[in-house]
């Protein structure tokens, strides 16, 4: 039996899931590419906020739904949808994980990690549309992603818990410095493919 | 019952996303203190001590039930986020003529700490109540599949099953008694009697939504704690009880380097308190505070 595919698109994507429309056609099995809170026909989540990783619970619920989580799941993140992605996978709900430019941005120190919760907090402060009854979609508020979680005694705790194989895919979007080393952390095989443009991930994605 | 007044005024701020309770004692043209509780409690937590801030220390004292907590707000399906509470009472800063003087109790008191650094220009001094963050050894994670699994978990539990119902207020005033043993029944009580509602089927529930127990699986670690309190500009006093407390988790040398961190700090052993230093010891809190205001 062929596995179903579940995408977690990036966070704030206009296109949410229906960017990866080709990709679920494409797939040899069933496939799902939902859009997550706040984006698309989805409402936002019950106060209008959002965290890193929450994805993993909204997508996942989708799947249920969907009837796609019965036993072999390859789960895909884009970008920030990665993380989440990865905790459904260190939670064992994933038989195998795909992340498209998900290896995230260089470490930061836990200074660093600080000034970029202020940085974040102080510009939702400033932004009325994010702190206005969400209206749009995307909601504005998800213009602003998240604070960064990219510490690395963190991540790489996370990478080691995940067992199942990995493939990353980077294409010249990607803001992984050193995709090598961030591949090191997982426990299981990894394949890493670089790719010329976005439009080269769905064969990447279903090759054999 | 206890015999305490009751808050001059009950409010409902809209956020735009969220609607939080407020509770005010005293004349609101006085400079605004703003009281947030701890995790599970809510604003009438402070029904002992923010008249006294009201009257003694002639402030605009308010209480806040916090998202999630209370009459306030619900959480976000997948739990609850440290940077959306400091969003949330950064707004009512906002509409309490700022800068103001924020006390926070255990939950809370990480709270106005982290609202401080983020927000210094709507803080002008922070009071912190043994709320200076779990112990190291609780924030390192052993098991990050385990703790992402029940994440997933639990959230699904809470979605399926709903809150919990009880069949009376005075047996969730003993539940609450059993888990903080120093807390006088007569508060639990008080803190049972105005955070239940009715349940679906004619008992009653916490008002506090159990999303809040969900964690989450992001950064959080002694580091980033201290590294937070360095950048804290404003003066701040942190209250410890010297009583044994279940809840009072944090040996002395933690307590010692957290405290070391911020710039500007005062620290004061509160004799005869333990997890609750305000409800314990409410005197020496308002005299530690009128002075500390009075700096």
């Amino acid at each position: 039996m062929t596995a179903a595919l579940l995408v977690i698109h990036d966070a704030g994507d206009p296109q949410a899931g229906g960017r990866w429309a080709e990709l679920v056609d494409a797939w040899p099995g069933d496939a799902l590419a939902p859009a997550l809170p706040g984006h698309g026909e989805t409402p936002p989540p019950t106060g209008g906020h959002y965290k890193a990783g929450d994805a993993a619970i909204a997508a996942w619920r989708a799947a249920q739904q969907a009837g796609i989580t019965n036993g072999d799941t390859v789960v895909l993140g884009h970008a920030w949808g990665g993380f989440a992605a990865e905790i459904l996978a260190a939670a064992g709900r994933a038989s195998r994980l795909v992340l498209v430019d998900g290896l995230g941005p260089p470490w930061c120190t836990f200074d660093e990690l600080v000034a970029d919760r202020h940085r974040w907090l102080r510009e939702v402060f400033a932004d009325p549309a994010s702190l206005a009854p969400p209206s749009t979609a995307p909601d504005p508020r998800l213009a602003h992603a998240y604070p960064s979680i990219w510490d690395r005694e963190f991540i790489s705790n996370l990478r080691r818990s995940i067992k199942v194989p990995v493939l990353a895919i980077e294409t010249p979007a990607s803001p992984t410095p050193d995709p090598d080393e961030r591949l090191a952390g997982y426990a299981g095989p990894v394949t890493l493919v670089n790719v010329a443009s976005r439009e080269a991930v769905t064969a990447a994605v279903v090759q054999p | 019952m206890l015999d305490l007044p009751q808050p001059d005024r009950a409010g409902l701020a809209d956020l735009g996303r969220t609607t939080i309770r407020t509770w005010e004692w005293g004349n609101a043209a006085n400079p605004a203190v703003l009281l947030i509780h701890g995790g599970w409690d809510h604003g009438r937590m402070w029904d002992g001590l923010a008249p006294r801030i009201a009257n003694d220390l002639q402030r605009h004292a308010v209480a806040v039930d916090v998202r999630g907590h209370g009459d306030s707000g619900r959480l976000p399906e997948a739990g609850p986020s440290w940077p959306m509470f400091i969003l949330d009472m950064a707004q009512i800063c906002q509409r309490l003529r700022p800068p103001v003087t924020l006390v926070g109790h255990s939950f809370g008191g990480g709270l106005v700490l982290s609202i401080a650094a983020a927000f210094p220009e709507l803080v002008d001094r922070v009071v912190n109540l043994d709320g200076l963050g779990p112990p190291p050894e609780m924030m390192q994670v052993q098991d990050h599949a385990a703790v992402a699994a029940h994440w997933l978990a639990d959230a699904d539990r809470i979605h399926r099953e709903g809150p919990r119902e009880y069949r009376s207020i005075e047996e969730m005033a003993q539940k609450r008694k059993d888990i903080n043993t120093r807390l006088p029944y007569e508060w639990c009580l008080h803190m049972a009697s105005h955070g239940t509602k009715r349940g679906p089927t004619g008992g009653f529930t916490w008002k506090a939504d159990p999303l809040f127990r969900l964690g989450s699986p992001e950064p959080f670690n002694d580091e980033m704690l201290v590294a937070q309190y360095r950048t804290i500009r404003q003066p701040v006093m942190a209250l410890s009880g010297t009583e044994p407390d279940q809840w009072s988790f944090l040996q002395p040398e933690d307590r010692a380097r957290r405290l070391d961190a911020f710039p500007d700090v005062e620290h004061h052993p509160v004799a005869g308190a333990g997890h609750y230093i305000h409800v314990e010891q409410p005197d020496e809190t308002i005299k530690l505070l009128g002075a500390f205001l009075d700096k």
